[in-house]
């Protein structure tokens, strides 16, 4: 019994990386040219697929990746299926962090990130410490922190909107439109190592869901420490969104979707239904970023504009007629 | 053996909970009685190790509660809330066997499902069964827990005439290995099943019998009448009818 389970889990994590690799490798063949899959690690195609395509294709399998876990990881967590990685705040004090860049005017590209990640991480810190969040029950009281935060961020935008000039508009709407394109090699892999890290972790903690999801009483007298649960979760699923709104902006849609797709097709085993929705959430970003590469060229299209413009009539779809 | 001692909670201003000594036997089910509001849950909720927030002491075969890590509270207490509401529609065996968390792995639940005459609906949804069946998967839930004590809220809530008899009988097969606290509301069941009753009011023990409690005890405890019948006490429902 325990072995036949063990070699089906090896079974279902191999069959979902090699369709990840096969997708992520086609991502590479599309774009403004085709390159053969044959040809792509040809010299002559180095520039193009390796240095231009390979960083926007393997950070768009994290974004879907990564944000559908913590989707996952947070809905589960607050017991609300409306939660989305962002709901707490993260994305608001990031854009804030890209505004004080471009008012302070630096240039340098890792400074800029910086701020971005610093403005994130104070507001993590901030909810962390006002929240309580190793009480029980802080749920409903963590989300309306959260919806507070991202109000009051909109808001200093909003009115910075109105003092500064049009070029800053457009660069903030199109920073929360989420953009991969100007990703470079290096930083790409770093992200992947990251997000992969956490998202693992967030993956492992499976049967401590399907535990907490049956209450907070159940889960605490059979044995779950609900407290490092919440921390666990908050903190992994914070640093996760962090690093990917550092890096590619703010991309919704997929982190509240996906999860609930993934349900659909795994049902409610945490331990499977979590794996499911990272190689899903990344495979869905890769095709769609690569349709829209390869569709609209020369034109760049954000990411963060097609995914719900993509994915928002398949997922109503499969809510009504099922897979 | 479960020993309490000075035990102080408030909840707010206006309640508290205050038990001075309260000595509790390896096995058996030990039935708390009083009042709603009296703060029955509450002690029970101290009991599981799920309210912490009390002053005084309470041991478990000579351990401080205190002391208890979360795994170390689960291999010795199991906790019956008087209804579960999953987040998600899980099955009745995945919700059964999320009593085999501290010890891991797919324990084999078909005996204790059988025992609980669960078998034939351990593939259904936990959104389709109806609340008698609900308690025996609670039940169920916690024996696979294996524990030497179970705390029970409310075993006997919401139940038609007929899943009463069986939980009563269920119960009762259990409380000859292991210990059972249970907060109940029918006196007659819970003098009929016990092996030992302790009436509370107002967050402070008023008694604690091993044999039947009177008319009067009772009478004291919720301010109601009641009559014998068939040697246990139920409340006077007669009365109402002159």
């Amino acid at each position: 019994m325990q072995k036949s389970s063990t070699t089906s889990q090896i079974t279902f994590y191999l069959i979902n990386i090699a369709i990840s690799v096969v997708i992520i490798y086609a991502g590479l063949s599309f774009g403004g040219s085709f390159i053969s899959p044959f040809e792509i690690f040809n010299p002559d195609n180095n520039v193009v697929a390796l240095q231009i395509r390979l960083p926007r294709v393997l950070a768009g399998f994290m974004i879907g990746g990564g944000l559908s876990v913590v989707g996952m990881s947070f809905q589960t967590w607050f017991r609300n299926p409306l939660a989305d990685p962002f709901i707490l705040g993260v994305a608001g004090a990031a854009a804030v962090g890209v505004v004080v860049g471009m008012i302070f005017q630096i240039d340098s590209y890792y400074l800029s990130r910086m701020i971005v990640f610093t403005f994130s991480m104070i507001s993590i810190a901030l909810i962390f410490y006002i929240s309580g969040i190793h009480k029980r029950g802080q749920g409903i009281k963590l989300i309306l922190i959260g919806v507070g935060l991202n109000f009051f961020f909109t808001s200093v935008i909003t009115v910075l909107h109105i003092v500064m000039s049009d070029r800053f508009s457009k660069n903030i709407i199109l920073w929360y439109m989420g953009d991969t394109s100007s990703l470079q090699l290096r930083d790409s892999l770093v992200l992947s190592v990251f997000v992969m890290i956490c998202s693992i972790m967030l993956i492992r903690m499976g049967k401590q869901m399907n535990l907490y999801m049956l209450g907070d009483d159940i889960a605490e007298s059979s044995g779950l420490d609900l407290s490092r649960f919440s921390m666990k979760v908050f903190l992994l699923g914070s640093v996760i969104t962090a690093i990917l709104v550092t890096f590619c902006c703010s991309i919704g849609f997929i982190g509240i979707v996906v999860p609930h797709i993934a349900k659909i097709i795994t049902g409610y085993d945490f331990r499977r239904n979590m794996p499911v929705s990272f190689f899903a959430g990344g495979i869905a970003v890769v095709l769609i970023d690569t349709f829209c590469r390869t569709a609209f060229f020369p034109r760049e299209i954000p990411l963060g504009a097609v995914t719900a413009l993509v994915g928002a009539p398949f997922f109503i779809h499969i809510l009504r007629k099922g897979l | 053996m479960i020993e309490i001692k000075n035990l102080y909670f408030s909840y707010g201003a206006d309640f508290s909970l205050n038990i001075e000594k309260l000595v509790i036997p390896d096995k058996g089910l030990v039935s708390i009685i009083g009042p709603n509001g009296s703060g029955k849950s509450t002690l029970l909720r101290i009991l599981a190790g799920l309210n912490k927030k009390y002053s005084g002491s309470v041991t478990l075969d000579d351990e401080e509660y205190e002391l208890f890590r979360h795994e170390d509270m689960a291999s010795r207490v199991a906790y019956i809330p008087v209804y579960a509401w999953p987040d998600n529609p899980v099955t009745v065996r995945q919700l059964i066997l999320s009593g085999a968390y501290r010890y891991g792995g797919e324990a084999d639940i078909s005996e204790i499902a059988d025992r609980c005459g669960l078998s034939e609906m351990t593939e259904k949804s936990i959104y389709e069964i109806s609340s008698g069946e609900m308690k025996r998967v609670l039940i169920a839930r916690a024996l696979v827990q294996k524990t030497p004590v179970i705390v029970m809220d409310e075993p006997f809530a919401n139940l038609d005439p007929y899943y009463e008899v069986k939980i009563m009988e269920l119960i009762r097969e259990i409380a000859r290995e292991k210990l059972i606290i249970a907060a109940v509301h029918n006196v007659t069941i819970a003098s009929i099943i016990s092996n030992c009753m302790a009436g509370i009011k107002n967050g402070k023990l008023e008694f604690i019998l091993s044999e039947t409690p009177s008319e009067e005890i009772l009478k004291a405890l919720y301010g109601t009448d009641f009559i014998l019948v068939n040697g246990h006490p139920s409340p006077d429902y007669f009365s109402t009818t002159s």
